[in-house]
């Protein structure tokens, strides 16, 4: 399929959505109102794949959320004497801050303490609900007046039908648009692995609070969209138990796309009407769905259909497509011996990093104590010592991950210390993980896009939509990162998901994540570890030739040590802390003391 | 008689892969020392063995009997206890609590006595009624072989138990351990320390990137200077 018509199949949600409307035009008024309801569930579906399914976030709040979309729409109609449409902006409002509200707290959350989070926020929303009688008419709750849009009141349930669809279509186009676009990546990936998405400019935090207010201001709209045919509201039917079989729909559909959201919202919704002749057991048929989904299929109903879809594709005409295939290993071309590479003597060179006396107290554990060391424009310096001696603090100060108790650290001759880690990037600072950290539920050309670093949510949001309208401006943004894929010799893999790829290949893959943005320094963190003394081999001449050809400097923590002595010109050793050494791998490996340190007491075996 | 046979014993995390193809044996009543570098896949081999970790690939017997598939707590019921890398205690449970609790694990044998024990370590006597999340790491240390000896194990697994101590540790770890395999006790000891290394193990494995390096006596590898071959890659 052409990028073009990838970013048009956007559109296919909100044009099921149409399609359900078109099918209830011929119906009986009773299967048009169960065609609007199912549609109202299938936008809580969609708004639910954004927050438990792509920022694995749970939710148990959204009963409440639908409550006040539809409370703040019909009062601004009884009480502000609002037109219809304009009380829909308000529950719009509502619901944006109610998505506020809960990533407050909740973005520090994760699991059950973010249930419970959810379920505080939705007890005191209803609790509220029905103890302001003067507002909202209590528990006895309130009429809600007919919708009416340009003149027309809208009564009967085809009205209903067409307003409801059509609003919901929209708001699915949406939220569809958002999914599939860069701000959609960008939330899978903060939810998929926080560090390595800060360590990219991913502000997790914000994401997260994005999530909650998309998320809540689309099932807010649902419950405003609802509130005129249900006629009656009260809070009770905004209930917990309302909240928890909202929380089904994604999990019954599948997480991972809109049309997840889709088939568990209009499914769960439609289901009581096919169950009506057996209505006594109606409960244990749910319970069994719930179950046997989460047991054996793990990704929803979308997951069912893509598997028949499949077999089906397998018998008629071949696999369906060779893009998603899982990788295959890699197989391009490597010069077979590296470039011969201008060393540049450290004496001479311009320092890129430069560390000076930081120290790291954790408790009484002297963990970095006054270590300093340099790494120039272009050098490759290791860091090596053995369990203990500090690599890891001292890496992680420099990285942005931990806070340093004092001394100093200039990169490119700005002080790095108070740069939050998801800033160094801009700086040109990159990084890889000792357990590789790639985006696993991402393809890998999305992976080193956004290694690229531009990842702010707003922009991230206004991508999305451009994307979609227009197609071209992430075309830069491929080229980039097809050009980074094509160095690390991945380019065969990147419609590859990343998390499919073997280990040598995910390694590879965080080289790409990491030079996409042209930076000046990569931290590498144990580069080898885990991998084949081939594959290791592979990864040492892949790291030459980027650091001959684009100039990137290096600074490696690694437990391997022949491996580092091949790969460095320089080395610190480090020790209790303290570096204790420094020079070519050579010449340090050899010193006494380096070896007193990783063999105790006493001199090696 | 053969107390522990690996075979072609495969470890992996997701697709790391942390130890692959490892064989070795040990003899009862026999001290193999177990050495690497940091991240060489030593405790992911102490682990699986002992039941606490996925096996990939590759065969356990312990005694003669194929334990592969064996679950932890069936594993140490057997005779093959561990001391894992930093202690691992229960740290609400007093002392005493602690020993007792671990004598239900000697099945089909007499636990230690306690006494036994607190012979052993007479401060662990002094402490009995202390929660053991109170007590200092080198009594910790302590408690964790204590918990370990109680289950009257065949076979002892040792993963660095002078990790985090005090340097002066080494002494007293070595006198400890030498009076434990006066009890013809079979050890598996993984140990950084040379010092301790070679004081106890009659034998020694390396291993580097997952891969045994080499092996062979004690004596030769301190003659040889393999460790530091394998740790730094000369010859």
């Amino acid at each position: 399929m052409s990028d073009r018509r990838l970013d048009l199949a956007a559109t296919g949600p909100a044009l099921f959505i149409i399609l359900c409307i078109a099918a209830g035009l011929g119906v009986d008024s009773y299967s048009q109102y169960v065609i609007a309801l199912a549609i109202v569930a299938i936008l809580v579906g969609a708004a639910l794949v954004v927050l438990v399914g792509l920022a694995r976030c749970i939710t148990l709040a959204s009963g409440s959320i639908m409550a006040l979309g539809a409370y703040a729409s019909t009062l601004a109609v009884l009480d502000l004497g609002a037109p219809y449409l304009v009380s829909l902006l308000l529950a719009l409002f509502a619901g944006a801050a109610a998505g506020w509200l809960i990533a407050l707290p909740g973005t520090r959350f994760r699991g059950h303490n973010l249930a419970m989070v959810t379920l505080v926020f939705q007890s005191v929303c209803i609790i509220l609900i029905r103890q302001s009688t003067w507002l909202t008419g209590g528990a006895e709750g309130i009429r809600v007046p007919s919708a009416t849009v340009f003149g027309w009141t809208i009564v009967s349930d085809l009205g209903f039908l067409v307003l409801i669809g059509v609003l919901a279509a929209a708001m699915t186009l949406i939220l569809t648009i958002l999914l599939r676009g860069p701000f959609g990546k960008c939330l899978q990936a903060a939810a998929n692995n926080e560090i390595a998405a800060e360590a990219f400019g991913v502000n997790v935090r914000g994401y997260l609070t994005a999530a909650f207010i998309v998320s809540s201001i689309a099932i807010a709209f649902a419950g405003a969209l609802a509130a005129p045919r249900i006629r009656i509201l009260d809070p009770d039917s905004f209930g917990i138990l309302e909240s928890i079989f909202l929380l089904a729909y994604p999990i019954v559909g599948g997480m991972q796309s809109v049309w997840g959201g889709l088939l568990g919202g209009g499914g769960l919704r439609i289901l009581p009407e096919l169950l009506r002749p057996v209505a006594d057991y109606q409960e244990l048929f749910y319970a069994t769905l719930v179950i046997v989904i989460v047991m054996f299929f793990p990704g929803g109903l979308t997951e069912l259909l893509r598997r028949g879809a499949a077999l089906i594709g397998r018998s008629g005409r071949g696999r369906l497509s060779k893009a998603i295939a899982p990788g295959t290993p890699w197989s391009g071309t490597i010069p077979a011996v590296a470039l011969p590479i201008p060393a540049p003597t450290p004496e001479r060179a311009e320092k890129l990093l430069l560390v000076e006396a930081v120290d790291k107290h954790f408790d009484a554990l002297h963990a970095v104590d006054a270590a300093s060391l340099a790494v120039p424009v272009g050098a490759i310096h290791g860091l090596i010592g053995p369990n203990g001696a500090g690599k890891t603090s001292l890496f992680n100060i420099i990285s942005g991950f931990l806070a340093a108790d004092g001394g100093r650290i200039e990169f490119a001759g700005e002080p790095l210390l108070d740069l939050r880690a998801r800033d160094r990037i801009r700086l040109g600072i990159t990084r890889t993980f000792q357990n590789v950290a790639v985006f696993g539920q991402l393809s890998c050309l999305d992976n080193v896009i956004i290694g690229r670093g531009c990842n702010g949510v707003v922009e991230a949001m206004g991508a999305s939509f451009d994307r979609f309208i227009a197609g071209a401006p992430t075309l830069q943004a491929r080229r980039e990162a097809l050009a980074a894929l094509d160095s690390a010799g991945l380019a065969d893999q990147a419609q590859s998901l990343a998390g499919a790829l073997s280990l040598g290949d995910q390694r590879r893959l965080e080289l790409a994540r990491a030079i996409v943005s042209s930076p000046k320094l990569i931290l590498l963190d144990e580069p080898v570890s885990g991998v084949s003394e081939a594959e290791a081999e592979e990864l040492r001449q892949l790291l030459l030739r980027i650091n001959a050809e684009r100039t990137i400097a290096m600074l490696v923590v690694e437990h391997n040590i022949p491996f580092v002595a091949r790969l460095c010109r320089t080395l610190s050793v480090m020790g209790a802390g303290r570096v204790v050494a420094e020079g070519k791998p050579a010449e340090v490996i050899a010193l006494p003391t380096v070896r007193q340190l990783y063999f105790g007491e006493e001199g090696p075996a | 008689m053969i107390a522990l046979r690996v075979t072609g014993l495969m470890v992996t995390y997701g697709p790391v892969v942390a130890v692959r193809d490892l064989d070795l044996t040990i003899e009862a009543g026999e001290a193999l020392a177990l050495l690497g570098p940091n991240g060489a896949g030593k405790t992911s081999a102490v682990e699986a063995v002992a039941g606490l970790l996925p096996k990939r690939r590759g065969k356990v017997e312990f005694l003669g009997e194929d334990i592969s598939a064996l679950s932890a707590s069936a594993i140490v019921r057997r005779g093959l206890a561990l001391v894992p890398q930093w202690r691992e205690l229960f740290r609400n449970f007093t002392v005493e609590e602690t020993l007792l609790a671990a004598t239900t694990a000697a099945v089909g044998r007499e636990p230690i006595p306690l006494d036994s024990i607190y012979d052993l370590f007479p401060v662990l006597q002094e402490r009995r009624l202390q929660v053991a999340g109170s007590l200092s790491g080198g009594e910790q240390q302590m408690l964790a072989i204590g918990r370990a000896l109680v289950t009257n194990p065949k076979l002892l697994l040792l993963d660095e138990p002078s990790a985090g101590l005090a340097s002066g540790i080494a002494r007293t770890l070595i006198q400890t351990i030498t009076r434990i395999r006066q009890s013809n006790v079979a050890i598996l000891l993984v140990e950084q320390n040379m010092e301790i290394a070679r004081a106890i193990g009659e034998r020694c494995c390396m291993l580097a990137a997952g891969r045994l390096a080499w092996q062979g006596s004690m004596q030769e590898a301190t003659e040889r200077n393999e460790a530091v071959r394998v740790y730094f890659g000369e010859h």
